[in-house]
C-alpha cells in the first residue's frame, strides 16, 4: 500500500510539469475543453486518484475530475505559502478516510508557482485491495501519527481480540509528513471456535425463516398482483421498446392500483416529452464531445511525448499519438497494424528489458515502471527513449492493457554524458572554477571545483550560497572590482586582476576571467569564473616594473641615446636622447628595423666624412660576467645645427630578455674638439718654443766651435740673449695662462679700488723702450669703484697697451679713456696702427695666433688670450674692434662695485 | 537592459510591497493633496516581456506632463503598479485591490489577453474603468457587460488578423497555415482567420497549436506539418518566446523550404531581435502593428519616443522594443485626464460617461475625434494598422506594399 501511495505521489509530480497543465493556468477560456478530459483520461488509465484537480493558489478549481467544489479545507494560508515556496503538501481527511497530495505547478513564463495540482486517494479501497491477497484471519488498520484509527478492514469479525502488530509506513515526500502506520490484528484460536458455532446456528435459523416467509408472501401477493403485473408488463414493454407510449398502459385495478395505473400513464406522458428533449440534448452533447475530442487530438499531436495504449488480448496498439511517428520514424497506422515493427527498432540487448518489464507487470510485481531503451529509427538515427509503462487490470486481476508514455531523451542523455566529461575536466583543472546563479538574489555561488578550494582555502560547502565578494574582505572598491561589477551589471564577460583574501587571511592576487552563460532567450542565467593565483607572477612583475622604471628614468636622463630591438630586429624602446641623433620622435621610431634607423643616421650624416656600413664594424667583446658578445662600433659625423657632430655608435647583439640587441649612440663632439684643440695647442706651443731654442742652440754651437771676431761674437751673444728672453717670456705667459685657467681665479686677491688709480699705476709702470709716444689719457670716472685683483688687471691693461704700441709704431697716438655706464666701467685703448682684417679679428683670442706674419713685431701670441681669461674671471669682458690699416680699439669692461659698506682700509690698499 | 530593469524593478517591488508611486505622487503626499491614482496591472514578473517597461514609461511621461500643468481637478496624478506575472488569478486579485481603493479611478491593463479577460467580472462588479493599452483579444471589449467599463486604444485580433490576411492576399498567397497558442487568443485568431478566408476565397490549410509557457525547444514538427498541408504562408500568432523558437526552426531549413511569415504583434512585446538572432533576416517576416518610430506620423509621437528612449538609455528611439506600449498608454492617460476634468470628479461612472464624450484629442498615435462612444469601445480602426519588418540592425521599418 505504501508503495502504491508513493507511486501516486511521484506520478502527480510528473504530471505537474506537463505542458498541458501549465498551459491551462493561463488559458482560462479554453482549458475546460482539454484539461478535464486529459486528467480524466490519465486518471482512468494510469492513476488511481479519487479526485485529480488543478487549482490556482486562491483555491479556485481550474479543471479536474469529480464535481467542482469550493476551496478545500486543507488549503490554509500556511499551506499556500509552502506551496509557493515549491514544497509539496500532504494531509489526511479523517472523515472521508482520504489522503490528499498537492504539488506546486511552476509557471514557466514567470518561473513562479501559480497553480496546485492535487489528488485525493481513498484509503479504504486501497487497503482492501492491498490486504486481500494475504489476509484471511486478520484485521488491518491505518493509524495516524497519534495512533488513532483512520480506516480499518476486518477479515474476521472477532479479530480485534487478537494480537497486534504495528509498523510505520515507509513513505516518500510529502506523504512522509503524515506519519501513517499500519496495524495488523491476528485472531486468537478460542475466539474463532466459539464465534464459528454461533454463526452457524444463526445462518441455519435465518434460512428456514426466509424460505417460509417467501412461500406465504407469494401466495398472498399473487391474488392481488394481477393488475400490477399487467401494469408491469406494459412498463416492461415501454422499457424494452425505448418509447414511452401512454396509450399502451391499461387502466386496471381498484383503489391504489388504479391510482398507480393513472400515475404511470401520466408519467409515461411526461417521459415521452422529456425523451424528445433529452434526445436533442444528447445530440448537442455528442457534437460538443466530438469537438472536444478533436481538440484533444490536436493537443495530443502537439505534445512531444508519445502516448500509447497496448491492448494485451488483441496484441495490438489501440491508441498511438502522433509523437510516436516523430520519435520512431514509423507512421502511426503502421505501428497500429504491425506492432512488431516497433519492437524491431529496439536494440537487441534492450529487448530483454521490455520482456522483463512486461513480465513484471503481468505478475503485478509492479503496476508502473520506467525503462530507458536504445532504438534505431526507421531512418537509421540512434535515439534513447524513456518509456513509462503501466498495467491496467480488470477487477479479476487480468491484464487488460499496458499504457505508456515514451519520451525522446537522446539529447538529455548525450548532454548528461557531455556534462559528466566536462565535470571531470573541470575537477582536474589547475585553475579554480566557480559558477554563480545570476537569477537568484545576490548572484550566489552554486559550484566550485577542487582547485578553487585549494587556491582560496574555502571548502565547497563554505563557498556555495554566498556571493563571491567574501573573497574580497573589506577591499570592495578596487579598480578591478568596479570593472567586474560593471561587466556583471551589463551581462558582459571581463578579465581583471583583483586582490583576494584566503581563508587563512593571506592575500593573494587573482587573475579572474568571468563569462556569462546565456539562456536560449538570450538572458544571462549564470556566470562562470576562472580563478588563477598570480601572486608570484605579480610580485615578480612588480619588482620588474620598479626595476624598469628606474632603468627608464636613468636612460631618460642620459645624454646618450639608447634603443633596443626585439628578436625580429624591430625597435621596441628608445630614450628621449635618441631624438637628438635621428631628429625623429621616439613614437615615430617605434617599430622601425635597425637597418632603417641606421639609414636615418646615414641620411643625417655629414657628406664630407665617410659613413660606416653596419655590417663592417664587428668587434668582439667580453662582458664583466665573462660572456662574449658581438659588438659593432663605429664613429660617424652627423650634421648639426652649426657644425657636424661626432657620434660614436655601438650595437650589442645577443642580449637576452625583452631586447635582442641594443644600440648606443654617444655625442663625442666636445671630446673630439678638446682633443683636436689640445693637439693643435701642443703642436703650436712646441713650434713656438722650438724656434727661439733652435736659434740659441745654433748660435751657442757657433760660439763654441768657431773662432770669431769679438764684435761678431758680441752680436751672436746678443741674439742668444734675445731668444732666451723670448723663450722665457713665452714660458712665463704660458705658465700664467695655465695657472689662471687651472685656478679659475681662486688665487686672485680681490680688493675694491677706484678705476682711476688702477689705470694710473699701470701707465706709471709702463716702459716701452725705443718709443717716445705717450698715452693720451681721458678719465671720466676717476672714482668709479671696481672689485678686482689689481695686479692681474694691471697685467691685462699692460698687455693691451703694449700691443697698441707694437702694432702702431710710428703711426700716431695711443689714446686711453675711462667711461662709466650704469653697470660697467669701460677702459678703452685705441691706436691708429695697422689694424686687422675681419679674418684676423675672428682668430684674435686663439692662443699663439699672431696677426703679424712677418715676424718683425715681437710677441708670443698668448697676450690677448691671457687678457680674455683675466677679464672673464672678474666677470668682465674684452671687446676688440679693428679696421685694417686704420687702427684697433680694445675695450676692457669691468662691473661697477656697488656695495655701500666698503671699508676705507680696503679702498686704500691700492690707492 | 531588460535584465537590469527587471531585476531593479523586482527589488523595488519587493521593498515597496508592489506599490510603486511616482516621485510626484510622493511629493504631493507631503503637501497633503491626495493624488488621483491610475492603476497599472503589469506583467513585470514575466521573464521576457518588455511591454510592461514600455507602458510604464508611456504612463509616466503622460503623468509628468499633466502634473507639470497642475494636475487634474487640482490634484496630481500618480501611478500604482501591481504585478500579475501573466497569470490570470493574480490579475483578478490586482483588479480587486484597485477596486477597493477609492482614489483609483481606472487601471491600465498589460499585454496578456487571458489575464484581462479574467478581470472583466471583477472590474464590472466594482465599477472600475479598464483601459486596454495592448491586450488584443476581441472579447475584452465585446464582453456583454452593460454598461461596458472597458476602453481600448490598441489593435485587436479581428482587425489584426484581417490585416495580416489582407497583406498575404495582396502578395498572392491563398493557402495559409496558422501557428497559434492553445489559449483564447489562439482560438479567437483562428475564428478571425477562417472568417476572412471564407470571404476572400482563401483557405486555412492547417492549424498547429503550441502550449503557453516557453517550454518547447523546437516547433520543427509543427512547421513541417503546415508545409506538408500545402501552406504558402504562415500566419503566426505567438509571443516573443515561442515566436523566436519558431522563426529559428524555419531559418534552419534550406532557403527554398522557408515559408514567409505574417506575424501578429505579440512578438513585439519583448526583445525579439536578440532572441531570434540571425534567423530574423533569413525568413521573410512581416508584423502587423500600430506605430514605429520610423513610421510615426506626428512630431508629437516622435518627441515622445525620443524621450522614452533617453529614459531607457537606448542609442536611439528606433531601438525601443515595445514602442506601441509607450504611445498607446501615453494617449490613454491623457484621454483619462480629459474625461476626469470634464466629469469634475473621480466618480468612476461619471468618468466612464465622459470618456464616451471626448470630442477631439490630438494624441501621439493620431488626432482622435470622438474616440469612444456608448457603443464604440475601440479607439483604433483597421486604417490605423500597418505592416512592418525588421531591418538588419534589429529596428523596425515599414514593409513594402504587396511585394512578393
Amino acid at each position: 500500500m505504501a508503495a502504491h501511495l508513493n507511486q501516486l505521489a511521484r506520478e502527480l509530480s510528473d504530471l505537474s510539469n506537463n505542458m498541458l497543465v501549465t498551459n491551462a493556468i493561463s488559458d482560462s477560456q479554453g482549458r475546460s475543453s482539454y484539461l478535464a478530459p486529459f486528467l480524466n483520461d490519465i486518471n482512468k488509465g494510469a492513476y488511481g486518484f479519487h479526485e485529480l484537480r488543478l487549482m490556482d493558489l486562491t483555491g479556485v478549481t481550474l479543471a479536474g475530475t469529480g464535481s467542482v467544489s469550493r476551496a478545500p479545507l486543507w488549503l490554509t494560508p500556511e499551506v499556500v505559502k509552502r506551496l509557493e515556496g515549491g514544497h509539496k503538501h500532504a494531509s489526511l481527511e479523517r472523515e472521508t478516510q482520504r489522503v490528499v497530495i498537492a504539488v506546486p505547478v511552476l509557471f514557466p513564463p514567470s518561473r513562479t508557482v501559480e497553480g496546485v495540482l492535487y489528488g485525493t486517494i481513498a484509503l479504504q479501497p486501497l487497503l482492501v485491495s492491498s490486504s486481500q491477497a494475504r489476509a484471511s484471519d486478520v484485521a488491518v488498520s491505518i493509524l495516524d501519527r497519534e495512533g488513532r484509527t483512520v480506516t480499518k478492514v476486518e477479515f474476521y469479525p472477532t479479530a480485534q481480540n487478537g494480537h497486534n502488530l504495528q509498523r510505520v509506513l515507509d513513505m516518500i515526500s510529502p506523504l512522509d509528513t503524515l506519519g501513517l502506520q499500519a496495524e495488523l490484528t491476528v485472531d486468537g484460536f478460542d475466539g474463532v471456535w466459539l464465534t464459528g458455532t454461533l454463526v452457524l446456528v444463526f445462518i441455519c435459523g435465518g434460512l428456514i425463516f426466509f424460505f417460509l416467509t417467501v412461500f406465504v408472501s407469494m401466495r398472498v401477493a399473487r391474488s392481488i398482483s394481477q393488475p400490477v403485473l399487467q401494469l408491469s408488463a406494459a412498463a416492461a414493454q415501454i422499457a424494452s421498446s425505448g418509447a414511452a407510449v401512454p396509450d399502451s398502459i391499461p387502466l386496471v385495478g381498484y383503489g391504489e392500483v388504479a391510482d398507480l395505473a393513472r400515475s404511470l400513464r401520466l408519467m409515461a406522458d411526461a417521459v415521452q416529452r422529456n425523451q424528445s428533449i433529452l434526445e436533442d440534448r444528447v445530440q448537442s452533447r455528442t457534437r460538443d464531445l466530438q469537438e472536444a475530442k478533436s481538440r484533444l487530438d490536436d493537443v495530443m499531436s502537439s505534445v512531444d511525448d508519445a502516448i500509447w495504449s497496448y491492448v494485451a488480448r488483441e496484441r495490438q496498439f489501440r491508441v498511438v499519438s502522433e509523437a510516436a511517428e516523430r520519435i520512431t520514424g514509423i507512421r502511426v497506422r503502421d505501428i497500429i497494424s504491425d506492432p512488431i515493427r516497433l519492437l524491431n527498432l529496439i536494440e537487441f540487448a534492450d529487448r530483454r528489458k521490455v520482456r522483463a518489464a512486461l513480465r513484471q507487470i503481468v505478475r503485478r510485481r509492479s503496476e508502473s515502471l520506467e525503462i530507458d531503451l536504445r532504438i534505431t529509427t526507421a531512418s537509421g538515427i540512434a535515439k534513447v527513449v524513456r518509456t513509462r509503462l503501466r498495467g491496467v487490470f480488470s477487477a479479476s486481476g487480468r491484464l487488460l492493457r499496458v499504457d505508456g508514455i515514451s519520451t525522446d531523451i537522446t539529447v538529455r542523455v548525450s548532454t548528461e554524458i557531455r556534462l559528466r566529461l566536462l565535470e571531470r575536466g573541470v575537477n582536474a583543472s589547475e585553475n579554480g572554477i566557480v559558477i554563480t546563479d545570476y537569477r537568484m538574489p545576490d548572484n550566489p555561488v552554486i559550484y566550485v571545483n577542487p582547485a578553487f578550494e585549494r587556491i582560496t582555502g574555502y571548502g565547497a560547502l563554505e563557498a556555495i550560497g554566498r556571493n563571491c565578494r567574501f573573497l574580497l574582505g573589506n577591499d570592495l572598491q578596487q579598480p578591478g572590482v568596479i570593472e567586474l561589477r560593471a561587466a556583471i551589471n551589463a551581462g558582459h564577460p571581463a578579465r581583471v586582476t583583483v586582490r583576494n583574501i584566503r581563508k587563512d587571511g593571506a592575500v593573494f592576487w587573482n587573475d579572474l576571467a568571468i563569462s556569462p552563460v546565456l539562456s536560449t532567450s538570450g538572458k544571462v542565467t549564470h556566470y562562470v569564473g576562472v580563478i588563477t593565483d598570480v601572486t608570484a607572477k605579480r610580485e615578480s612583475e612588480s619588482a620588474q616594473q620598479i626595476y624598469m622604471a628606474r632603468l627608464e628614468s636613468i636612460l631618460s636622463l642620459s645624454p646618450d641615446g639608447f634603443a633596443t630591438f626585439d628578436i625580429e630586429d624591430r625597435l621596441t624602446f628608445a630614450n628621449q636622447a635618441i631624438q637628438r641623433f635621428t631628429d625623429i620622435s621616439v613614437e615615430d621610431l617605434h617599430g622601425l628595423k635597425m637597418r632603417q634607423v641606421w639609414g636615418i643616421l646615414q641620411r643625417r650624416s655629414d657628406g664630407r666624412y665617410p659613413f660606416p656600413e653596419i655590417e663592417h664594424c664587428f668587434e668582439h667583446e667580453d662582458d664583466p660576467g665573462g660572456r662574449a658578445y658581438d659588438v659593432r662600433k663605429a664613429v660617424m659625423h652627423i650634421s648639426g645645427p652649426e657644425s657636424p657632430r661626432v657620434v660614436q655608435a655601438a650595437i650589442r647583439d645577443g642580449v637576452t630578455g625583452l631586447a635582442a640587441s641594443v644600440m648606443f649612440l654617444r655625442d663625442m663632439t666636445r671630446e673630439s674638439e678638446v682633443n683636436r684643440m689640445k693637439s693643435e695647442f701642443l703642436s703650436t706651443a712646441a713650434h713656438e718654443l722650438r724656434t727661439p731654442m733652435a736659434s740659441i742652440l745654433g748660435f751657442s754651437e757657433l760660439l763654441l766651435t768657431r773662432e770669431l771676431a769679438p764684435d761678431i761674437r758680441k752680436d751672436l751673444y746678443q741674439t742668444v740673449y734675445d731668444q732666451a728672453t723670448r723663450l722665457s717670456n713665452l714660458l712665463n705667459e704660458l705658465l700664467d695662462l695655465a695657472r689662471i685657467e687651472a685656478r679659475m681665479g681662486r688665487d686672485f686677491k680681490y680688493t675694491v679700488s677706484p678705476i682711476g688709480s688702477i689705470v694710473r699705476s699701470t701707465l706709471g709702470a709702463l716702459m716701452i723702450p725705443g718709443d717716445s709716444r705717450i698715452v693720451k689719457v681721458n678719465v671720466d670716472s676717476e672714482e668709479a669703484l671696481v672689485r678686482v685683483d689689481g695686479e692681474k688687471i694691471q697685467q691685462a691693461l699692460t698687455n693691451v697697451i703694449s700691443n697698441a704700441y707694437k702694432y702702431s709704431a710710428g703711426r700716431g697716438d695711443i689714446e686711453l679713456s675711462v667711461t662709466c655706464t650704469a653697470q660697467d666701467v669701460a677702459v678703452t685703448v685705441r691706436d691708429s696702427g695697422i689694424g686687422m682684417t675681419p679674418e684676423q679679428l675672428s682668430h684674435m683670442f686663439e692662443r699663439f695666433y699672431r696677426a703679424d706674419t712677418t715676424g718683425n713685431i715681437p710677441g708670443t701670441g698668448l697676450g690677448l688670450s691671457l687678457v680674455k681669461e683675466i677679464m672673464e674671471i672678474h666677470g668682465g669682458e674684452c671687446r676688440i674692434a679693428s679696421e685694417h690699416q686704420v687702427g684697433t680699439t680694445v675695450t676692457l669692461l669691468l662691473p661697477i662695485f656697488r656695495e655701500a659698506a666698503v671699508s676705507p682700509a680696503e679702498v686704500a690698499v691700492v690707492a | 537592459m531588460k535584465v537590469i530593469l527587471r531585476v531593479s524593478f523586482i527589488v523595488v517591488a519587493a521593498i515597496a510591497g508592489v506599490n510603486i508611486s511616482t516621485a510626484q505622487g510622493a511629493a504631493d503626499s507631503k503637501t497633503g493633496v491626495k493624488p488621483i491614482i491610475i492603476g497599472f496591472d503589469s506583467e513585470a514578473g514575466h521573464l521576457t516581456s518588455t511591454s510592461d517597461d514600455a507602458i510604464r514609461i508611456g504612463i509616466a511621461i503622460a503623468i509628468e506632463e499633466i502634473n507639470a500643468r497642475g494636475g487634474v481637478l487640482g490634484r496630481p496624478l500618480s501611478i500604482e503598479e501591481r504585478d500579475n506575472r501573466s497569470v490570470p488569478p493574480r490579475g483578478v486579485a490586482n483588479a480587486r485591490a484597485f477596486g477597493e481603493n477609492p482614489d483609483v479611478v481606472a487601471f491600465i491593463a498589460g499585454k496578456f489577453s487571458p489575464v484581462v479577460l479574467e478581470q472583466l467580472d471583477t472590474v464590472h462588479k466594482n465599477g472600475l474603468i479598464l483601459l486596454a493599452a495592448w491586450s488584443a483579444a476581441d472579447g475584452i471589449t465585446r464582453n456583454g457587460f452593460r454598461p461596458n467599463n472597458v476602453f481600448r486604444l490598441s489593435l485587436y485580433d479581428s482587425i489584426a488578423i484581417a490585416a495580416l490576411m489582407e497583406d498575404a492576399s495582396a502578395r498572392g498567397y491563398t493557402k495559409i497555415g496558422l501557428f497559434a497558442p492553445n489559449t483564447g487568443w489562439g482560438r479567437s485568431s483562428l475564428d478571425a482567420a477562417r472568417e476572412f478566408a471564407r470571404k476572400k476565397g482563401m483557405s486555412i490549410v492547417d492549424v498547429q497549436w503550441h502550449n503557453w509557457g516557453m517550454q518547447e525547444k523546437t516547433f520543427v514538427g509543427s512547421y513541417e506539418k503546415l508545409r506538408e498541408a500545402g501552406a504558402q504562408l504562415i500566419l503566426m500568432v505567438a509571443n516573443e518566446g515561442e515566436g523566436a523558437v519558431f522563426l529559428k526552426d524555419i531559418a534552419s531549413k534550406p532557403s527554398d523550404a522557408r515559408l514567409p511569415v505574417n506575424s501578429h504583434w505579440g512578438i513585439l512585446g519583448g526583445n525579439f531581435p536578440a532572441m531570434a538572432g540571425t534567423s530574423l533576416h533569413e525568413v521573410d517576416l512581416r508584423i502587423v502593428t500600430t506605430i514605429t518610430y520610423r513610421t510615426a506620423k506626428s512630431a508629437k509621437a516622435r518627441r515622445l519616443l525620443e524621450s522614452a528612449a533617453v529614459r531607457l538609455g537606448l542609442a536611439g528611439p528606433e531601438y525601443l522594443t515595445s514602442v506601441v506600449g509607450v504611445a498607446q498608454a501615453y494617449d490613454l492617460v491623457h484621454m483619462l485626464a480629459i474625461a476626469i476634468s470634464q466629469a469634475k470628479s473621480i466618480d468612476r461612472a461619471a468618468v466612464r460617461t465622459q470618456l464616451e464624450r471626448i470630442a477631439v484629442y490630438d494624441g501621439a498615435m493620431k488626432q482622435f475625434r470622438l474616440p469612444f462612444s456608448a457603443t464604440q469601445r475601440e479607439a483604433l480602426t483597421a486604417s490605423d494598422l500597418q505592416m512592418v519588418r525588421f531591418r538588419p540592425d534589429g529596428t523596425l521599418e515599414a514593409a513594402p506594399r504587396s511585394s512578393r
